[in-house]
């Protein structure tokens, strides 16, 4: 029923020969980065506006809570209806994933900054956007970053969702030739280096910076003496 | 000099509708002074404080800094509140020079700066340490360090030593008053500590709450010189008199309704009042009724 380690090895090793692997791993990584770095720059722009608009949030607050407890999966008929079977329409659905818990984690933190730095930086002479890019998104900082790394593993997921079902190219796409060639050991092999993609980038990217980031903002947990 | 004229501010509060925590209150300290506002939790010390901090707009009246009306907070009224409020992704000498930088302070200058304030309260050692491996007396420390690297005639305390434990607090208090004396600024301290306030103060401004009013003003500096301790006797006597001139005045505030030219400053509640003790405290200081 399940090939050994041995079988998802050598099949590993086939398509990394060929160029498949390659090729795959190049597609999919480019589609998450373009779209996680949309996502991002919006998702934090978006938070920090509806932080501090109290109109905006009244009109589209609501809607933005709504929107964001829909599996992301759920873009994918509407994107290939408005961008046709197009890279554009991936991407679609890979913003779309991540967009909303970033944004919703930006506002939680820019919400939660400290009305005193806000009120100690105004006695020093800070103004608006100093204000913001001098105190109030450092001070934001840390809540910022549990979102994109929430963000991250949702762009992620989006992207394998959307290449496995109508995408061409990329990873998911691999898993789904797996399928129909009746490939077990192809699955696997897709699976493994999605799992080990995944884990890797998360480690990497977020494993030092949160920590760091936390340690310094003064929320790290105190060693026991 | 700082003036408060006839200052009203009121908070709308959701269980008691709209409480007045001020109302024609009127005060002057003048250039070089080191005033003491002491009080009961809740009497308006901290809603003056952050009137002249500019933090707050009174409802009626006007603050007045140097002949000015107050419009917002600025450089030239340095604060310090109860928590540092230090900004955890700035090394300490980053968070010194975070005002000099808003003002666009030339590189050398402000590190020169920096190095100077930092000195003066003792945390020459720190500038590269993160504000997470402090003391709350060592944030207090820096967080003063930020404040007068600004430079400010005027320095605004809401409290700042209340957090702190005895020991650090002693000596906080007394390296202010160093600090007071060598750079001549004019300081604002509250307090809710009576000692503390006759231990620091050049001038004691006692009040009263609901609304705040002035019940005594008394001159510290003519009858202690400095510098003055916690335990020293004549400091704590004295602030046993005046707290006892305070909790006679507080339960007349129905008699000592509305006067008619609203400078309740001039005139010690005492007079108005007529409790006993409070009648005792004015006596002992001299105070003429």
């Amino acid at each position: 029923m399940l090939p050994g380690p041995g079988g998802v090895l050598r099949m590993l090793v086939h398509t990394l020969r060929d160029g498949e692997l390659v090729r795959a791993v190049a597609t999919s990584l480019y589609r998450l980065f373009v779209g996680y770095a949309i996502s991002a720059g919006a998702g934090i722009t978006l938070g920090v506006m509806l932080a501090r608009m109290a109109w905006l949030r009244a009109a589209v607050g609501p809607m933005v809570v709504g929107l964001q407890a829909l599996p992301s999966i759920c873009w994918l008929p509407l994107a290939l209806l408005w961008f046709g079977l197009s890279e554009k329409a991936i991407l679609f659905v890979v913003v779309m994933g991540s967009l909303l818990s970033i944004t919703i984690a930006t506002e939680g933190a820019v919400r939660s900054v400290p009305t005193l730095y806000i009120r100690a930086a105004r006695t020093m002479g800070s103004r608006r956007l100093r204000l913001y890019t001098r105190v109030i998104l450092p001070a934001a900082l840390p809540g910022i970053v549990t979102g994109l790394k929430l963000g991250w593993t949702f762009a992620w997921r989006s992207l394998m969702a959307g290449e496995l079902l109508y995408v061409a190219g990329g990873l998911g796409q691999l898993l789904t030739l797996g399928r129909e060639l009746g490939d077990m050991a192809r699955v696997m092999s897709v699976m493994v280096v999605i799992v080990v993609l995944g884990l890797g980038f998360e480690r990497l990217l977020f494993g030092s910076v949160e920590k760091r980031v936390r340690e310094r903002w003064g929320y790290a947990q105190a060693e026991a003496a | 000099m700082i003036e408060v004229c006839r200052v009203g501010k009121r908070f709308q509060s959701t269980t008691r509708g709209v409480t007045a925590a001020l109302r024609e209150m009127s005060l002057t300290v003048g250039d070089g002074e080191f005033v003491c506002l002491v009080g009961p939790s809740g009497c308006g010390k901290t809603t003056l404080l952050n009137l002249v901090a500019g933090l707050e707009r009174p409802d009626d009246g006007e603050v007045r800094v140097h002949g000015r009306p107050v419009r917002g907070p600025g450089p030239d009224r340095g604060v310090m509140f109860q928590d540092a409020a230090l900004f955890p992704w700035l090394s300490v000498a980053e968070n010194v020079a975070f005002g000099m930088k808003e003002l666009r302070v030339a590189k050398r200058e402000r590190e020169a700066r920096t190095k100077k304030y930092l000195d003066l309260v003792k945390m020459s050692g720190f500038a590269r340490v993160w504000v997470h491996e402090l003391s709350g007396g060592m944030k207090q420390r820096v967080a003063l360090a930020r404040a007068l690297a600004l430079e400010p005639d005027i320095l605004l305390m809401d409290e700042p030593f209340g957090a702190l434990d005895p020991k650090s607090r002693a000596a906080l208090q007394s390296e202010i008053v160093e600090i007071w004396a060598r750079t001549k600024k004019t300081i604002v301290f509250v307090t809710h500590d009576m000692a503390e306030a006759v231990r620091l103060g050049s001038r004691v401004i006692v009040l009263r709450a609901r609304p705040a009013r002035v019940a005594m003003d008394v001159d510290v500096a003519a009858r202690l010189p400095q510098p003055r301790h916690v335990d020293q006797a004549e400091v704590v006597e004295l602030a046993a008199q005046l707290k006892g001139g305070l909790d006679e005045t507080g339960e007349h505030e129905a008699v000592d309704g509305e006067s008619e030219d609203g400078h309740d400053d001039e005139r010690p509640a005492a007079a108005a009042a007529g409790g006993g003790g409070a009648r005792r405290a004015a006596d002992w200081l001299g105070l003429h009724l």
